[in-house]
């Protein structure tokens, strides 16, 4: 019989494996080649940190298909940008960059809430026709871009907020409101497939009053064939350290 | 002669466009629901599935927990734990689900709405290493014809094949097949429950989805929030 819960060392391990790939990512600068296409006021600041992905791993061919995003990747994160923070780059268990409205962030994860700024766990996307399914395994995260669709009249704000899109070239323009997190927000996003399988996804918050709140920021996911899907499961952490649950008498 | 070969070739050209046709993999995606939720399984003669005494036994109290309302002193759903497999796409709870298929059909993902659970589903022949079991498990799949047949084992034995407690083991090996029926209006789901830990014979039984209208969309579901359970 298998084992049912990992040694706590062993968690510790893969939480720490988890985080080596980002930093590798990390390494290689940006070109100017891969930001070609991209409004003006979409270009990262001076101050974003300069990253780009490796380089395509051996043995595997990027799909040609620059509308096909399926794979799953490591996400890198450029930083810097709008306050408020970068979609991707928040540490496990931590607020997004930059802070977060007084009711969520921290605690909220720690709770096992999905957030919309992901994790330093593996990304996987489906492109399918009319969606784009971007999941991070952390907390078991699902967002949904509906392109072609338009934004849903009177929504209530959800974690992942109502994200739609459009293609302009090969490039997938995003327009995400309602976000619980980030209220009042509309995020902008245009995502690219790279010539190496990653994908960059330049990123630009307006307020309510459509003013944009600083500079952009940028992540790129770092295509990552030879990964697949992992189950996380934080409410399994959750026991497993030992914090037990509370709040619900019908749990106890 | 050339009336007869223009023929020949309008009859090579229809046949090769009607092998092409019955080759097409049939197109699952979308937003589905069970046609009639489940709460206690049965075979596909409608009678209990045959569990072995032991797993009777188990079976038993959970359903004396369950006739004494005390349902959380054995379902850790309440505690917001998955479902698993394949309860989540059946159960009263469940709610809508989503199917994606990729576009180079080396994979397929089920989207949950019960608490964003996802699960991967692997078309490439090859089943993904995995860290022990887990609540969705490792699936391979491959399409037969016009059916998709998903061989799937590694699942917990913490969780249930349905919300009456039903038990299996760690050694429960599914094989799901899915076929679009009512002209694409529904779909079919076979499941076959092979596990000698828990049950004296493999048996089966059939769960039906309807698609729901395009555009639907999945709702995000926070069951914490929802069920107001603080897991720290």
């Amino acid at each position: 019989m298998r084992q049912q819960c990992l040694p706590l060392a062993t968690l510790l391990l893969l939480v720490g494996a988890a985080w080596a790939p980002v930093a590798y990512a990390q390494v290689t600068p940006t070109t100017p080649d891969q930001l070609s296409g991209i409004p003006e006021g979409f270009l990262p600041t001076a101050k974003t940190p300069d990253f780009s992905p490796r380089g395509t791993p051996p043995g595997y061919k990027v799909n040609p298909d620059m509308h096909d995003f399926t794979a799953s990747y490591i996400e890198g994160t450029g930083g810097g940008g709008p306050p408020g923070g970068a979609p991707g780059g928040a540490p496990p268990g931590g607020a997004p960059p930059g802070g977060a409205p007084p009711n969520v962030g921290a605690s909220n994860q720690n709770n096992c809430y999905p957030s919309f700024f992901g994790g330093p766990y593996a990304t996987h996307m489906l492109s399918s026709p009319g969606r784009l399914l971007v999941v991070n395994e952390f907390n078991h995260t699902a967002r949904r871009i509906y392109i072609g669709g338009s934004h849903v009249a009177g929504g209530k704000p959800t974690f992942m907020g109502d994200s739609i899109g459009h293609w302009d070239g090969n490039a997938l323009v995003t327009d995400t409101i309602n976000l619980k997190e980030m209220p009042g927000v509309d995020l902008r996003e245009r995502w690219t497939k790279l010539p190496n399988g990653s994908i960059q996804d330049v990123a630009i918050q307006y307020d309510a009053a459509g003013h944009p709140e600083g500079a952009a920021s940028t992540s790129v996911f770092v295509w990552r064939p030879d990964i697949s899907y992992v189950e996380d499961v934080c409410e399994d952490f959750a026991e497993a350290f030992g914090a037990g649950y509370g709040g619900n008498p019908s749990s106890k | 002669m050339r009336h007869f070969s223009s023929i020949f070739l309008l009859a090579s050209a229809a046949a090769l466009l009607g092998a092409g046709a019955l080759a097409a993999t049939p197109d699952l995606d979308g937003v589905w629901q069970v046609v009639t939720p489940i709460t206690a399984l049965t075979t596909l003669d409608g009678t209990a599935p045959p569990l072995n005494p032991a797993a009777e036994k188990i079976y038993d109290q959970r359903k004396a927990e369950l006739a004494a309302g005390n349902r959380a002193a054995f379902d850790s759903t309440l505690k917001c734990k998955p479902m698993g497999e394949p309860r989540t796409a059946y159960d009263p709870a469940g709610g809508p689900f989503e199917i994606l298929q990729d576009n180079e059909e080396k994979e397929i993902v089920f989207g949950y709405t019960w608490n964003r659970m996802v699960r991967f589903v692997y078309l490439t022949g090859k089943a993904p290493e995995v860290i022990g079991p887990s609540y969705y498990a490792t699936a391979t799949g491959a399409w037969h014809g016009n059916k998709l047949v998903l061989d799937v084992e590694g699942l917990h034995d913490t969780v249930f094949l349905d919300a009456s407690g039903m038990p299996h083991s760690e050694n429960l090996k599914l094989t799901e097949t899915f076929q679009l029926a009512g002209q694409g209006r529904l779909l079919d789901e076979t499941i076959r429950f092979d596990d000698p830990a828990t049950f004296t014979r493999p048996w089966e039984t059939k769960v039906t989805y309807r698609k729901l209208p395009a555009g639907t969309r999945i709702q995000e579901d926070v069951c914490e929030e929802r069920l107001h359970v603080t897991a720290y």
